[in-house]
């Protein structure tokens, strides 16, 4: 334990992006799915815009089902925790089986909600094992370093998903600054200029959004670094 | 007794950076009773020798490693080793546990249909023993450069009729196993210029005794020997690895002299 | 009490799927992970018959790795005759590349999983020697983990010796022959069968688990590549990959999971590889045959346990033997692992029996043949109650400084009632096994 190589590092940073996504994701799922009841059919039409991701579905029945268990669409909320899933599995050691097993609770979870008649009792459980998650990192994972590099991928994650979804820019702040207080106690390689660009972007409040955009494309670049 | 003075050369250019590049080199000469080595320097650019060892046959291996980013490696050994001639006269006929992994079919000697109708030929001919088998191998095998690859087998080389020196000695093997007698390959240097050569000892009378059936001649004190094993896989002059996608063109000098000793 | 663990069934296997216990196996080419069955009813080992077993177990694995050390390099039981030469240089496991390399502390098979079974006569006859690399030791370790959560009272009253100090007996053999560095378990990645096995074991034991890429050589010495940089000096290596993957200098060339150098590195004393590369030569199906030889040849002392009573085609007299009564014998071909290749003689028609016979007599280098053991069965909880399955036990046996016996083992069972194969592949489950301490 603690002692991370390259390929851990992307391990953990991975795995905290994607239990994140997985986690907004269906909160903002839940959203969509109470306006799709009666105020606007097409919804999620606008979610997939927003989060940027190919409209496959045609309607909200199909989205409903697809969206959140398709084991071949990409983008499915199962395709995520599955990702999630891949990057965990191969760090029991580090992170501990506590901790993974609730990876592997969530995921069970998603997937017998598929075939349930009442999934959203399901995916209640799969946000609670996520909260769950998080909770046994802090208790279960001995290593500041690695707890640090899976919230940087968290937080991070986060960030990204909060600019696209327009989220209030003072929630965007108290994210982009739990970032940055994680990035700073660890040794990842990442952008300098990445960095000065969020934070003047992130910096302007509201008036930063139209440079949101920019903003993402830092997120996008912030660990390529060659 | 003969004195040789050899340098071998050999140059891999890559058309792209590599690195974390490993390499394993397995041509020294070996010290053995024919052959002393009276002395040996070498060089590999651009990076230093990391060790040397003896692999599980009893052949010098250099151990080394180009970890920074490098478009060619290039070795260079120079030596002196002094010669004789193998002795004829029999000794104890024993044959030593060690000996027994060559009595054994390898990947590229494991005999099949053209082998063992040539034996069987060899048998009915009452030829005795390797010397006459490998005469007989030298008349109705071809020297042809190009028409075999270093993964063909004794088997296919002689059915194809043709091949070079490696095919000649791994055929030889092959037929000195069916034989019974142990029999192993040899990688080394002839004098003159050009590039290693390949032969065949076989065990017999308590002894190992050199065969080169490219020359269908005894190895006498001009062969000096670098290496062997149960066929070419054990003997690869090199074997390295590393990180990139390049293209390697490999370049080999070599130079044996025999020292007038009158 | 063991009542208590059967009303658990259910409970204890949710459990341990929420723990990902699961095994890989490839169908059609796809990587698929399954469940492996647990049944709760524990195969139960009195402490006089695990010391019994431990007597035993270790004298064979101590003269295992005796053998080992000799075969890599003076060879005195080929010269003494104890041990036909052909046997050794002929066995795939015998790898030319290892003569002449000594581990640290001379220890080759740190980690043995020998399978036994007990007749219905209660005798124990050894199956198989597994010195590669023998998986198995996290399920019962991990299974005894929620046993005693689920059903405590079973353990009150029975004394069971505690089976998690697997964790430490597995540390204590890695820092014994740690040359100074980190220990490491190396598996080669998520999509091997015993994966779960290898992320569990490097938990436990502390070691860092790690992937061929992270491992790198330089200056002839092993290094673990850190992420910001900084290089750490690996010891031990417990590499769960097997040899021809292990270095493409040395072995496959195209190995892309192996590290390049790691066995000079082992060769010249600079780190210690566990198990050894080259045990294979003494697990081989026609070594088995010698085993109780070299118990005699190397400690001079009697085996302690026995093998099953094995013919070997390559005696004459054996070989008459197996040809005269191959329809109630078992023959095993000695160049195929695990469950291929074997054959049982009473399951073959007259023509079948008069084809391996010829082929027995042309090939008789290749063939063992074996008495067939009617083995105890083991009750297992099915739906309506307990019903008897064929049983084996893959005991564990540890050595450093001496070689001791793990109080424990797995025991797998079969899944059909008339089979006689308990391999986790074809759809079998496993026990817990409990060595009672008084």
């Amino acid at each position: 334990m603690g002692i991370i190589s390259v390929e851990r590092a992307d391990h953990l940073y991975w795995m905290g992006r994607y239990i994140e996504r997985v986690f907004t994701t269906l909160c903002t799922f839940f959203d969509f799915y109470d306006q799709m009841i009666d105020v606007d059919f097409d919804a999620y039409k606008r979610y997939c815009e927003t989060i940027a991701i190919p409209d496959v579905y045609g309607s909200r029945e199909v989205f409903n089902q697809k969206y959140l268990y398709d084991k071949n669409d990409p983008n499915s909320v199962y395709s995520n925790l599955e990702r999630a899933y891949g990057n965990a599995i191969v760090m029991r050691d580090e992170i501990s089986s506590h901790t993974l097993a609730y990876v592997q609770l969530a995921l069970d979870c998603l997937e017998s909600a598929a075939d349930s008649k009442a999934p959203h009792y399901d995916l209640q459980q799969v946000i609670d094992y996520i909260h769950a998650f998080w909770g046994c990192v802090d208790d279960r994972v001995e290593d500041e370093e690695a707890r640090n590099i899976m919230k940087c991928g968290k937080y991070l994650e986060r960030l990204d998903l909060y600019l696209r979804l327009g989220y209030p820019s003072g929630a965007v702040e108290k994210e982009y600054s739990k970032f940055l207080n994680r990035l700073r106690k660890v040794q990842l390689n990442y952008s300098k200029e990445m960095e000065d660009r969020l934070t003047e972007i992130i910096g302007l409040g509201d008036g930063g959004r139209a440079r949101y955009d920019e903003a993402l494309d830092a997120i996008w670049k912030f660990f390529e670094v060659s | 007794m003969s004195i040789l003075h050899f340098l071998y050369e050999m140059q891999l250019s890559f058309d792209s950076m590599v690195t974390d590049h490993h390499f394993r080199f397995r041509c020294l000469p070996m010290e053995t009773e024919y052959q002393k080595v009276r002395n040996l320097e070498y060089t590999i650019e651009p990076a230093g020798k990391v060790g040397e060892r003896t692999d599980g046959f009893g052949n010098r291996i250099c151990l080394g490693e180009a970890l920074m980013p490098h478009d060619y490696l290039k070795l260079q050994v120079r030596g002196t080793v002094e010669t004789r001639a193998q002795e004829e006269k029999a000794r104890e006929d024993s044959t030593p546990v060690d000996c027994l992994i060559y009595t054994l079919s390898s990947e590229l000697t494991r005999p099949g249909e053209k082998l063992a109708e040539f034996y069987e030929e060899c048998r009915k001919a009452r030829l005795s023993g390797p010397e006459a088998i490998m005469h007989r191998l030298y008349r109705e095998f071809s020297y042809v450069p190009g028409s075999t690859h270093v993964g063909t087998t004794a088997e296919e080389a002689l059915a194809g009729g043709k091949g070079v020196c490696q095919d000649y000695a791994q055929i030889l093997i092959a037929l000195c196993r069916m034989a019974g007698y142990p029999a192993r390959y040899v990688v080394g240097l002839l004098p003159g210029e050009g590039a290693t050569h390949a032969w065949t000892e076989m065990w017999r009378d308590g002894r190992w005794l050199g065969l080169d059936p490219t020359h269908d001649c005894a190895a006498d004190e001009r062969y000096i020997k670098l290496s062997h094993g149960r066929d070419f896989t054990d003997c690869s002059v090199d074997r390295g690895c590393f990180k990139g996608s390049a293209g390697q063109r490999q370049k080999i000098y070599i130079k044996v002299e025999e020292e007038n000793i009158w | 009490m063991i009542l208590d663990l059967v009303d658990h069934k259910e409970s204890i296997n949710r459990l341990l799927a929420r723990y990902g216990v699961k095994f890989g196996i490839y169908k059609n080419n796809q990587f698929h992970e399954q469940l492996f069955p647990f049944d709760p009813i524990p195969r139960i080992i009195s402490r006089e018959e695990y010391e019994y077993l431990d007597r035993g177990l270790s004298q064979r694995v101590l003269a295992l790795n005796a053998f080992l050390k000799d075969v890599y390099s003076e060879k005195k039981i080929v010269k003494d005759g104890v041990i036909p030469a052909d046997f050794i240089f002929s066995s795939k496991g015998y790898l030319p590349q290892c003569e002449g390399i000594c581990p640290p502390k001379g220890i080759y098979s740190h980690i043995s999983g020998i399978d036994l079974v007990q007749g219905k006569d209660g005798c124990w006859y050894i199956l198989e020697d597994n010195l590669r690399i023998p998986s198995g030791a996290s399920y019962p370790m991990i299974a005894r983990d929620l046993t005693r959560r689920a059903a405590p009272e079973a353990f009150v009253r029975n004394h069971v010796a505690d089976n998690r100090n697997y964790a430490v007996m597995l540390k204590e053999t890695m820092d014994y022959v740690n040359t100074g560095g980190i220990n490491v378990v190396l598996t080669p990645g998520r999509y091997n069968a015993a994966f779960f096995e290898h992320s569990y074991l490097a938990e436990r034991s502390g070691a860092i688990l790690c992937m061929p890429r992270d491992l790198f050589v330089e200056d002839n010495k092993l290094f673990y590549r850190r992420y910001e940089g900084r290089k750490q000096q690996v010891g031990a290596v417990y590499r769960r990959l097997s040899d021809e993957y292990l270095d493409p200098l040395c072995f496959l060339p195209e190995s892309l999971i192996g590290v390049p150098g790691i066995m000079d590195v082992y060769a010249c004393g600079n780190v210690a590889v566990i198990n050894a590369p080259g045990n294979g030569v003494a697990d081989d199906k026609g070594i088995y045959y010698f085993v109780p030889h070299m118990i005699k040849y190397y400690l001079n002392e009697e085996p302690i346990l026995r093998n099953a009573p094995t013919y070997l085609a390559f005696y004459e007299k054996d070989r008459k033997f197996i040809l005269e009564y191959l329809s109630r014998l078992v023959v095993k071909d000695v160049s195929e692992a695990g469950g291929y290749g074997v054959v049982f003689g009473s399951n073959l028609t007259r023509e079948q029996l008069k084809a391996l016979a010829d082929v027995i007599e042309n090939e008789p280098r290749r063939f063992i043949a074996q008495e067939v053991i009617d083995f105890i069965d083991l009750d297992i909880v099915e739906d309506g109650g307990p019903v008897p399955r064929k049983a084996d036990l893959r005991a564990f046996v540890l050595a450093g400084e001496t070689a001791r016996v793990w109080p424990s083992g797995l025991t797998r069972f079969s899944r059909n009632p008339d089979s006689f194969v308990v391999n986790s592949s074809q759809g079998g489950g496993f026990k817990d096994t409990w060595v009672l301490s008084r």
